[in-house]
C-alpha cells in the first residue's frame, strides 16, 4: 500500500483530535501544576515539631503577654496569651529579617569591627571635647537604668527625646506639690478630650478601642483613626489647640466649684486672665469650630467627670507647642489632675549610682562631644536638628541601631543591635495606667554575629565587663523577684499604684507661661499650607504590615499626602497620583489621596525619616516649614 | 451545652462577626497572613493584585466609622466557585462545611474569582517572595502557594488539621473544636467561630440584627454579621458595589 500525503495528514489530524479527547493533555496540565509547586525558588516551610514559649512583646508600653511558636529554634508566630495584641505584634518576630536590618558595623558607610567602634568611642571620650551622653530613644526601660548606671561611672549624661506619649502627664507632674511621675488612669475616667493624640491607634493598649468605658472627644485637623472611632470629632484649624483649650477654661470659669478650686493655686491669675480673654466666640474664629460645639465640649467634660485632657501629640508629627500642652495641663490641674495618678518608681538595686535623666532639648547647645544613640526597635526618631544643635564641633556620634537607614549619613558609626527575641529587650513604662512594670522579653533566637546591645556598649565605655543579664537580674531582685532563667523565659513584674494615691496640685501653670504668652500662642495662625505629619510608630516593624495599606486601604500608606477633595480637584490630581513633598529639608515622593482635612492642610503620613527631617519651632513643636506638594 | 456536632459527627463551621466591636485595627489581616504563609506585599502589588485572604473594609456612615471584615463566605449551597472550577480544585468538605482550595490542582484560570460574588479570592500574580532569611519563619503547617494559583480563606485548615490530629491522639471522636487565626487575633473579640450544629452558636447566628452578605443570591454563606446600627446594615445592602481597590 502506498502512503500518500493525504494519509499522513489524516493520521496527524486524527491523532491530534483523539489526543485532545483523551485524558492525556489534562493529565499533563494537572501534573505540570503539581510540578510547578516544587520550583527551586519556591520557599520551603521549615520542618520539625512546634514548641511554645511564653513571653512579652516589648515594642510598646502595653507589653502584651505573648505565646511564641518555634520550630527548629526559629520563632514563626507570636500569638496573644490571654491578652489583646496589635497587628505589629503578630509580625514582630519578622523584624529579625527586615530588609532594612543593619547586619554589620559601619564607619561612614564602610564595614568595620564593633571593637574598632568601641575603641574610637573611648578615644573620643578621652579627648574630652565635650560630655559623653546616651540618647535613649525608648526611655523608661530597665535597660535605661543600666545606661544611667554606666554613664554615672564616667560622668556622662542620659538624655531623653522630647516626650510625646506621656507628655501631658509630665506637664501635669511639673505642677504637683511633690514632684512625682504621673500616668493617665484611663480605667477610671469617664470623659477624655484628646487633642491630636492617637489615643485609639497605638497610644493606649490594643483592647482599649473596643473596650473603652469613657466618652472620647477627639480634636484635630484631620479625621484620624481615633477621630473616626471616637464619640465626637472637633475639626480644628492646625495650630489652634491653645485657643480651644483656653476657651474650654473660659466656659469652666462660670462653674462655682472650678472658681473655688483656683483659689490658692500658683499661676491661677495668669491662666484665669488668658481663659477670660478667650470666650468661645473668639475661639470659634481661631479654631474654625462653632462656638456652641466648644461650649458643649466644655460642658461634657465638666459633667462627665472624672475627665482627662490629653495633648500628647503624634509619634511622627511630634509634640504640640509648649503653650498648648501647658493649657491642657492647666485644665487637668483645674480638675485636680483627677485623670492622672502617681506611678510607683522602678526598683533600683542598693548601691547603684544613676546619672540624672535630662531632656534632650534642655541640654546646652554644643555641649556633647560623644553621643551614643540607642534605637532598640522600629519607629523611634527625633528631629536631627534637635540633636545637631547639642553637638560640639568635633563630636562623635554613634548609633546602636537595628536598621541601616535612619541614622545613615548622620552618625559616624552605625553599630548593629540585636532585635526582639534575639536579646533581652524590655518595654517602657505604660502611660495609660498608673503602674510600674518590668516586662522583659526572652531571647529565644541566637543574635547574629557582630550585633551588640546598647547597654553593653555603654558598659564597655564605662570600663565594665559586659553583664547585661546579671544587671537586669539585680534590678528584678530589687523588685523582690527571683528570675530563674531570664534569657530563656523573660520576666514580667508589675506594681500597681495604691488605691489612695492621688496627685496634689500646687500650680495651674508653669511660671514662665504668662497670660500674654498664652494668648499670643492662641492667636498666631499657622502659615498655610500647613503640613500635619502623622504616622503609626509600629508601621516599620515588618514589611508584612504593608498588607494594611498597600494591599488594602485600611490604613493610610506611609508617604501618602492627604488633601481636601476640592484641592485635589483644583490641582487636577487623581487619587493615587504621584507627587513630591518639597521642603527646604528635602523632598519625598508621595501619593496624593483625598482626605477629610481642612482645605489648607496637607496631612502627610510618614515614618521616622520624616521626623528626622523636621525642624523644631521655638515652642518645641516639630514642623516642616515651607513644605508643599508639587506634581512629580 | 453539648459538644459541637457530637451527635451529627460532622460540623458546619461558621463565623459570627460583631461589627459594633470591630475597630478596624487589622490584627486579623496580619495574623491571617502570618498563619497562612501569605507573603508580604511586593513592590507593584495593589489592593487589586495583592494577596489578602481577609480584608477589612472601612465604612464611613457619617457617625462613628464601621469596619467590615470580608473573607471567603464558605458558601454552603450552589457554591459558585466550586461549580465553575474545571480542575476540581475547589471542594466543599461535607464533614466541616469548609470550601477548600487545592493549589496543586489549580491551573490559574480564575473562573472561580469571576464567579465569587464576594471577591474573596486572590490570585498569585507573582512568585511568593519573603525578604532573605524570613522563609525560616514560615508556619510549618501550611505550604507555600506557587505563582499562577488562586487562594482564599479556608478557616485556617492547618489549625483544623492540627486539632484533628490532637483529637485523634486523645481518642476523641466527632468534630473538633479549634480557633482560626483571625478569631484568636482579634483584640476586640469581635469574631466568634463555632459550629452551626451547636444549638447555642446557631441561636446566636439567628438573633435579631444578624445578617449575611448578598443573602438573596442563595449561596448559603457561613459568615454572619451582627450590628445594632441600622445605617451600617443599610450600607451593607450595597456590598456588591464595593469593588476591590
Amino acid at each position: 500500500m502506498r502512503i500518500k500525503r493525504r494519509d499522513v495528514l489524516s493520521l496527524a489530524g486524527g491523532a491530534a483530535a483523539g489526543l485532545a479527547a483523551s485524558p492525556l493533555p489534562w493529565r499533563l496540565l494537572g501534573d505540570a501544576a503539581i510540578w510547578s509547586q516544587n520550583w527551586s525558588w519556591t520557599p520551603r516551610v521549615p520542618r520539625g515539631g512546634i514548641e511554645e514559649r511564653e513571653g512579652r512583646c516589648p515594642l510598646c508600653p502595653a507589653a502584651c503577654a505573648v505565646r511564641l511558636k518555634l520550630t527548629a529554634g526559629v520563632v514563626h508566630g507570636v500569638w496573644p496569651a490571654g491578652s489583646a495584641m496589635c497587628p505589629a505584634g503578630f509580625a514582630a518576630h519578622q523584624m529579625a529579617w527586615h530588609p532594612l536590618r543593619l547586619r554589620e558595623c559601619l564607619h561612614h558607610g564602610r564595614p568595620a569591627a564593633v571593637a574598632e567602634a568601641v575603641a574610637a568611642l573611648r578615644s573620643a571620650m578621652e579627648r574630652r571635647r565635650g560630655a559623653a551622653a546616651v540618647l535613649d530613644l525608648a526611655p523608661g526601660r530597665a535597660v535605661s537604668l543600666l545606661h544611667r548606671r554606666h554613664m554615672a561611672r564616667i560622668g556622662g549624661a542620659c538624655l531623653e527625646p522630647p516626650a510625646i506619649e506621656g507628655g501631658t502627664a509630665q506637664a501635669v507632674a511639673a505642677l504637683l506639690r511633690e514632684p512625682a511621675e504621673l500616668a493617665a488612669d484611663l480605667a477610671r475616667v469617664r470623659t477624655v478630650l484628646s487633642v491630636g493624640t492617637p489615643l485609639l491607634d497605638g497610644w493606649a493598649p490594643p483592647s482599649c478601642a473596643a473596650q473603652r468605658s469613657f466618652r472620647l472627644i477627639q480634636a484635630e485637623p484631620r479625621r484620624s483613626r481615633t477621630a473616626g472611632l471616637g464619640d465626637e470629632w472637633l475639626l480644628l484649624k492646625p495650630g489652634s489647640e491653645t485657643a480651644l483649650l483656653l476657651a474650654l477654661g473660659h466656659c469652666w470659669l462660670r462653674d462655682l466649684e472650678v472658681s473655688k478650686r483656683l483659689e490658692g493655686l500658683g499661676g491661677a491669675e495668669g491662666w484665669r486672665r488668658a481663659a477670660a480673654a478667650m470666650p468661645p466666640a473668639r475661639a470659634a474664629s481661631i479654631t474654625g469650630l462653632e462656638a456652641g460645639r466648644i461650649e458643649a465640649a466644655a460642658h461634657a467634660l465638666l459633667e462627665g467627670r472624672p475627665a482627662l485632657i490629653l495633648a500628647d501629640g503624634d509619634p511622627v508629627g511630634g509634640p504640640p507647642g509648649r503653650e498648648a500642652r501647658a493649657a491642657a495641663a492647666a485644665l487637668n490641674a483645674v480638675l485636680g489632675a483627677e485623670g492622672f495618678r502617681p506611678r510607683p518608681a522602678l526598683p533600683v538595686p542598693a548601691g547603684w549610682e544613676l546619672a540624672a535623666v535630662q531632656k534632650l532639648e534642655d541640654a546646652a547647645d554644643g555641649s556633647i562631644g560623644l553621643l551614643l544613640i540607642d534605637e532598640p526597635w522600629a519607629g523611634l526618631s527625633v528631629p536631627w536638628e534637635l540633636i545637631r544643635k547639642k553637638l560640639s564641633p568635633e563630636a562623635v556620634v554613634a548609633a546602636v541601631t537595628w536598621n541601616r537607614a535612619q541614622f545613615a549619613g548622620k552618625a559616624e558609626w552605625l553599630i548593629p543591635a540585636p532585635v526582639f527575641l534575639e536579646t533581652l529587650l524590655d518595654a517602657a513604662q505604660p502611660h495609660d495606667a498608673p503602674r510600674a512594670q518590668l516586662a522583659i522579653a526572652p531571647a529565644v533566637m541566637p543574635a547574629p554575629e557582630g550585633t551588640v546591645e546598647a547597654a553593653r556598649v555603654t558598659a564597655m565605655l564605662a570600663g565594665q565587663e559586659s553583664c547585661t543579664e546579671e544587671e537586669l537580674t539585680e534590678i528584678l531582685r530589687a523588685a523582690g523577684a527571683e528570675p530563674k532563667n531570664l534569657r530563656e523565659q523573660g520576666f514580667y513584674w508589675t506594681k500597681e499604684a495604691p488605691e489612695e494615691a492621688r496627685a496634689a496640685v500646687a500650680r495651674i501653670a508653669p511660671e514662665e507661661i504668662t497670660a500674654e504668652r498664652w494668648l499670643r500662642a492662641a492667636e498666631t495662625p499657622a502659615p498655610e499650607p500647613v503640613v500635619v505629619a502623622y504616622g503609626w510608630r509600629q508601621a516599620a516593624v515588618s514589611p508584612l504590615l504593608g498588607k494594611l495599606w498597600q494591599e488594602s486601604r485600611l490604613r493610610e500608606a506611609p508617604q501618602q499626602a492627604g488633601l481636601h477633595p476640592d484641592v485635589l480637584r483644583e490641582q487636577g490630581w487623581s487619587e493615587g497620583a504621584q507627587a513630591r513633598l518639597v521642603s527646604p529639608r528635602g523632598q519625598w515622593p508621595v501619593r496624593v489621596a483625598p482626605a477629610e482635612v481642612r482645605p489648607e492642610v496637607i496631612a502627610v503620613c510618614g515614618g521616622p525619616a520624616l521626623t528626622l527631617a523636621c525642624d523644631v519651632r521655638p515652642d518645641g513643636a516639630w514642623t516642616l516649614p515651607g513644605a508643599k506638594v508639587v506634581k512629580s | 451545652m453539648r459538644k459541637a456536632g457530637a451527635e451529627t459527627k460532622t460540623a458546619c463551621y461558621a463565623m459570627l462577626i460583631d461589627l459594633d466591636r470591630c475597630n478596624g485595627c487589622g490584627a486579623c489581616m496580619v495574623a491571617c497572613a502570618v498563619e497562612n504563609n501569605v507573603p508580604p506585599p511586593q513592590a507593584r502589588s495593589t489592593p487589586r493584585t495583592g494577596l489578602n485572604w481577609l480584608r477589612v473594609f472601612r465604612l464611613q456612615t457619617g457617625g462613628r466609622d464601621a469596619f467590615i471584615p470580608v473573607m471567603c463566605m464558605q458558601c454552603g449551597e450552589e457554591t459558585p466557585c466550586q461549580s465553575v472550577c474545571p480542575q476540581k480544585a475547589v471542594e466543599l468538605d461535607p464533614a466541616t462545611g469548609i470550601v477548600g482550595q487545592i493549589p496543586e490542582r489549580c491551573l490559574g484560570c480564575r473562573y472561580c474569582m469571576a464567579a465569587c460574588p464576594y471577591q474573596a479570592r486572590v490570585f498569585n500574580w507573582q512568585d511568593p517572595h519573603w525578604p532573605d532569611g524570613m522563609e525560616r519563619a514560615l508556619n510549618p503547617r501550611v505550604s507555600v502557594r506557587q505563582r499562577g494559583t488562586v487562594e482564599k480563606c479556608n478557616f485556617c485548615h492547618g489549625r483544623w488539621q492540627a486539632a484533628r490530629e490532637k483529637a485523634a491522639q486523645d481518642g476523641e471522636e466527632g468534630p473538633v473544636r479549634y480557633t482560626p487565626a483571625c478569631v484568636e487575633a482579634c483584640p476586640a473579640q469581635a469574631i466568634r467561630f463555632g459550629d452551626l450544629n451547636d444549638e447555642d452558636f446557631a441561636a446566636c447566628c439567628r438573633q435579631e440584627g444578624v445578617f449575611r452578605l448578598l443573602e438573596s443570591l442563595g449561596t448559603g454563606p457561613k459568615v454572619f454579621y451582627k450590628t445594632s446600627r441600622a445605617e451600617v446594615r443599610e450600607a451593607m445592602r450595597g456590598f456588591g458595589e464595593v469593588k476591590r481597590g
